[in-house]
């Protein structure tokens, strides 16, 4: 009896499974491009029969439309409006963001209490809050806000607080010219701070003494803070650097900015390679590298050569300024970094007032108007609406994850910390909190996220942010594709920069495991 | 040696009774020490002037409840006909019959604690006096709303004594509903509420008509009357109607295999949404000619020519051949886009070759291939029956460019996009963690873009850029855009939901599944997938409460539902009764409707997460 042994054919490419997971891989990739082609040729079509081409020149255009708050009302440009509603939608986010994590943990916290009227408070307050659309509720406080009293005559006057349908009038500080000689002051007591506090630590470890390092913390900030008050137009020796280096930056090529893009894009991908082919090293020689390693790779280099292209295309792409001049992007970046050194080196020239500034709300009258005058501050109803839904709703997500993250802590800390005599406030502070705020962090960066995109529904009590202003650009000039573009670029890099700031504290907070 | 205890009677043994009482719950749970007094003290303080003001704003003269009292039809349906109205309540009675029966199936509901069912008795009747003693009330109001909070507080306490001494243990849920129903519906004929109403010299006009009718100085003012007739009699019928199938379901339980019974009443609850939808609300007006001449034999020939074509994919002589040839199939499939076809075969045509590319992995078994034709033609027909239904034009005369509106339109919004972005969640989870870095590349993309930027963006770009795009005479109307734009922003979501639970399949599982000799399709299909899907069934659950809130953001759009109409329709409404400006107390019955919504979903979630017991194992 013979045994016939097959020879070992080669695959053939059909059955060939690195083959067909390519062929498909680019077969849905063809597919889905071709379906944005088709959609944008479409399109395309159909803007050209009704003369609409979508390009850049609206952000120069005059925007026309007074804005109802923000740092400049009647903008000159597109560009200008589209920042005002962007500095408007920070404002809010960080605002509220602020107020939010503060809320939301005192309610996370009543929500664990013993005490059992807080208790069932901060459980009515979650239930309710975070079961009701946050939309609806934006509108409800609009609706309050524009139904509170006018202003009369009677009011004419100043205050601490005053409520009425042109806004709350607020007591507020503003700053004025020597506000950031004296942050400098501020910034150099912070860090003072630590070494001071890292030293009364050190004490405290090394004797067994309650040296009270918070409080020497605040007490050294506090010193520089009240130095800096008086000493500070003695840093108005740093005016003429400023104004040095906005003269250096204007003397620049404008090509400078592109290479220094691209220099630090090839230069990323570089490294991101170098990095990566380290990684798959091991004492046991150097691991194979699958397809998927190696698409990574090619992709790092494809991405850096690709940056770099880009930042000569776009560095070298001239727009039109509102001034009528052809000017590259390239050049108006110089311009922008210049002028930004520029107005550092005015603000610490020595002519400002003192730093900070208080002042009350005042109700003035204006011709026949009665309205609110220009000291302390006014929360437009608008403001108040968006800035009052997303911190109460977001606070009563913030509040369950708190809640959470507390119950997530081994309960043998708090039986150990009770046995050492701790008492309520203490053990809360000293063990349970620094352990939870570990578990807590990434889903409290997701709610982060969330408010800053929760802003946008301002446009529902036509709060002036970056998607309202957009939307009217789009109603003005039809250049809907552009300003799609723009919002997603705020967006995503907004969400981007939040991420990466909850991502450094996720890494510092990290459990070091061994 | 052992030592002998005596045995002393159990009452003997038993540890002595803790104190008990009003005042010691008091001083254990609320002055606990002096902290805790104080911040009861406050917090007390707090809870009395909410409450108050609550009700100071509720009961203000000047509220106009009316505004919603006499808007009720167009906050559920808008400007659904009148006429037609017999529609909208059997698409209600059916929900009510599925609950019933699924209540009774399952046997939900099993016995609460006698003494906690006292207990919350107590509550609500203590909060209610003390609301009649807050709220700015009549001295008469006062002392009704004490008298019903006493009634329902002594009741309470009776039967928490009853407990307390052993008579009564606990009390079936089914009881508690049942009462509640009777209690219902003594209300609805009874209560009065605020309904507008002119008078016009000294007489009460009576129809809606004549008081659009009446002149300009008639006066307008606020009658009481009990819930509008048209309304009790339907409701009355519905709860009833919802007993009698209880008990029916109950009596039959017994007699029904059980996977019957599941399988008939999942099969209701998936047809009875399209069929209330496109059907009984829609009502579409269907060209029987085309129907028998066009749909019928497309939809017959395609389930038998494709059914004998998918029983020749599925067998094994088929083979590699068979392979070439479904690809062949999908590429004419595509390719049918490109030509003029009905839509109809383009659609019948892909869904045959992605099945007869799926043939051999699924059908290829004896059971599992009748199944798989079995699916095929059940599908053929139904795709094709509803592309029928909702090419046809619909009867109902509305004079907006949609049939439904208000909560009705929530609902639909809700529902569809769930279950439309449920199948692409899925995918893209899947396609983030495959091994294929293309397909990586594009979900990673998708799903961080799509989730980086707010909704109300990408609702804007569905209204403002997709209709531009679209080749001429292809018109999307508003609801479907709206749909899309939610659908491909929830399914971003659902996709991360979905990926963190197939990451939390053990890779024991895959290995396993490999080496039974399984492919990368069955493995994912029947191992990976429902293992990853149940253990984010409660984050998915939250997801859909999230979408539910999100469909309000349609607003914005212009689209008519429950919270436009609350906000823009009926603020603005002058004809036949003025309602101008009372956007309050509109949004606050919105609010209270989504609550109630949002509020049984996420208790539903939690019930659901602790019989999954997901995070204990």
């Amino acid at each position: 009896m013979t045994v016939r042994v097959r020879e070992r054919e080669k695959t053939p490419l059909w059955r060939n499974a690195t083959f067909l997971k390519w062929l498909a891989q680019l077969v849905v990739l063809a597919a889905v491009v071709g379906l944005f082609v088709l959609l944008g040729s479409q399109a395309a079509a159909n803007f050209s029969k009704s003369n609409i081409s979508f390009g850049w020149r609206w952000l120069s255009d005059p925007f026309g439309v007074n804005i109802r708050e923000g740092i400049d009302v009647s903008p000159d440009s597109g560009a200008r409006a589209l920042v005002v509603g962007a500095v408007n939608t920070i404002r809010i986010s960080v605002t509220g963001i602020i107020a939010a994590t503060v809320l939301g943990t005192v309610i996370g916290i009543a929500r664990l209490s013993k005490n059992w009227i807080v208790n069932k408070i901060a459980a009515v307050y979650i239930e309710t809050i975070r079961n009701i659309p946050l939309l609806v509720q934006i509108v409800f406080w609009s609706a309050i806000a524009i139904s509170l009293p006018e202003l009369a005559a009677d009011d004419i006057g100043e205050y601490w607080f005053k409520p009425s349908n042109k806004g709350f009038g607020i007591a507020w500080v503003s700053w004025n010219g020597g506000f950031f000689p004296w942050l400098v002051f501020v910034a150099v007591g912070v860090i003072a701070g630590r070494y001071v506090s890292r030293w009364r630590h050190r004490i405290q470890e090394q004797t067994g003494r309650l040296t009270y390092p918070g409080w020497w913390w605040l007490g050294t900030v506090a010193a520089f803070a009240a130095a800096g008050w008086f000493a500070w137009p003695l840093l108005q020796f740093l005016a003429p650097v400023f104004a040095a280096i906005a003269d250096f930056v204007d003397g620049l090529p404008a090509v400078t900015v592109s290479i220094v893009i691209a220099v630090a894009a090839v230069a990323g991908a570089g490294l991101w390679i170098r990095r990566f082919f380290e990684s798959r090293r091991t004492p046991a020689g150097f691991g194979k590298l699958t397809d998927d390693d190696w698409f990574r790779v090619i992709f790092a280099a494809f991405a850096g050569v690709a940056g770099a292209v880009l930042a000569f295309a776009i560095g070298g792409f001239e727009i039109v300024t509102t001034t009528g001049e052809q000017r590259s992007i390239a050049e108006l970046t110089l311009i922008g970094i210049s002028n930004f050194f520029d107005w550092l080196g005015r603000s610490f020239e020595a002519n400002g007032g003192q730093p900070l500034e208080f002042s009350k709300a005042s109700v003035v009258q204006r011709g026949n108007f009665i309205n609110f005058g220009e000291t302390g501050a006014v929360m437009s109803p608008p403001f108040f609406a968006v800035w009052t839904g997303v911190t109460l709703y977001t606070a009563s997500f913030i509040a369950e994850i708190v809640r959470g993250g507390i119950l997530a802590v081994s309960k043998g800390q708090t039986e150990a910390a009770m046995a050492v005599g701790l008492r309520r406030s203490q053990y809360l502070r000293f063990i349970i909190l620094p352990q939870a705020f570990r578990i807590i962090l990434p889903p409290l960066g997701n709610q982060y996220l969330n408010l800053f995109k929760n802003t946008s529904l301002g446009i529902a009590v036509a709060f002036p942010d970056i998607v309202q202003v957009g939307f009217t650009l789009i109603n003005q000039t039809g250049q809907s594709l552009p300003i799609v573009l723009v919002w997603m670029l705020f967006f995503l890099s907004g969400s981007l920069m939040i991420s990466a700031v909850v991502n450094y504290y996720n890494r510092k907070m990290k459990l070091v495991e061994r | 040696m052992t030592t002998q205890i005596d045995a002393a009677p159990l009452e003997e043994q038993a540890p002595e009774r803790p104190p008990q009482g009003p005042l010691v719950w008091l001083r254990e749970n609320m002055f606990s020490s002096l902290p805790s007094g104080i911040m009861s003290v406050v917090a007390i303080a707090i809870v009395l002037a909410a409450v108050r003001g609550l009700l100071a704003f509720v009961f203000d003269p000047t509220r106009r409840w009316d505004a919603v009292t006499f808007n009720t039809r167009l906050l559920m349906v808008q400007a659904y006909p009148q006429g037609q109205s017999a529609r909208v309540w059997i698409s209600v009675g059916i929900v009510v019959v599925l609950l019933a029966a699924t209540l009774a199936f399952y046997r939900l509901g099993g016995r609460l604690a006698a003494k906690k069912v006292g207990t919350v008795l107590m509550a609500v009747g203590g909060s209610v006096a003390v609301a009649g003693i807050l709220g700015p009330f009549s001295t008469s109001a006062t002392v009704a709303w004490v008298a019903v909070g006493v009634v329902v507080l002594a009741a309470g306490f009776g039967l928490r004594r009853l407990a307390v001494i052993g008579r009564v243990e606990s009390v079936p849920v089914l009881g508690i509903v049942l009462a509640a129903l009777v209690v219902g519906l003594a209300v609805i004929w009874t209560i009065d509420l605020p309904v507008p109403a002119k008078i016009v010299d000294g007489v009460e006009v009576t129809t809606q008509a004549d008081a659009a009718l009446a002149p300009a100085g008639s006066e307008q003012t606020i009658v009481f009357r009990p819930i509008a007739t048209t309304t009790t009699g339907p409701w009355t019928i519905l709860a009833l109607l919802g007993v009698a199938v209880y008990w029916l379901v109950k009596l039959l339980r017994g007699a029904v295999p059980r996977d019957l019974g599941r399988s008939v009443l999942l099969a209701a609850w998936v047809v009875s949404f399209p069929l209330i939808v496109l059907v009984i609300l829609r009502d579409p007006d269907l060209d029987y000619g085309k129907f028998f001449s066009f749909y019928v034999p497309v939809a017959l020939g395609f389930a038998v020519v494709g059914g004998l074509a998918l029983f020749y994919f599925a067998s094994a002589r088929a083979g590699e051949a068979g392979k070439a040839l479904a690809a062949l199939l999908f590429v004419i499939a595509l390719g049918s886009f490109l030509v003029s076809v009905p839509f109809l075969i383009r659609f019948l045509l892909l869904f045959l070759a992605v099945f007869a590319l799926a043939a051999p992995t699924f059908g290829s078994h004896g059971g599992s291939r009748r199944s798989f034709l079995a699916i095929w033609v059940g599908l053929v027909l139904v795709a094709s029956y509803l592309f029928a239904i909702i090419t046809a034009p619909s009867t109902i005369e509305v004079p907006g460019n949609f049939f439904l509106g208000g909560l009705a339109l929530t609902l639909l919004l809700s529902i569809t996009t769930i279950v439309a972005s449920f199948p692409l969640g899925v995918l893209l989870a899947l396609a983030r963690t495959s091994t294929m870095p293309i397909f990586r590349m594009l979900a990673t993309g998708y799903i961080e873009v799509v989730r980086g930027v707010p909704l109300i963006t990408w609702l804007l770009v569905m209204f403002l850029m997709f209709p531009v795009a679209l080749p001429e005479g292809i018109e999307v109307g508003g609801v479907v855009r709206a749909i899309m734009a939610m659908t491909f922003f929830s399914a971003a979501y659902l996709a991360e939901n979905v990926r963190g639970g197939l990451q939390s399949v053990g890779r024991g599982q895959v290995e396993a599944s490999k080496a039974l000799g399984m492919s990368v399709a069955l493995q994912t299909v029947f191992i990976t997938l429902p293992q990853a899907l149940r253990a984010v069934i409660p984050a998915i659950v939250g997801q859909v409460i999230a979408l539910f809130k999100d469909t309000s953001l349609v607003t914005i759009v212009g689209l008519f539902d429950l919270l436009h109409i609350a906000r823009q329709v009926i603020p603005a409404q002058s004809q036949p009764f003025s309602f101008l400006g009372s956007i309050k107390e509109t949004l606050l019955f919105v609010a209270v409707v989504y609550w109630v919504f949002t509020f049984t979903f996420s208790r539903i979630s939690l019930r659901l997460e602790k019989r999954l017991g997901v995070g204990e194992r």
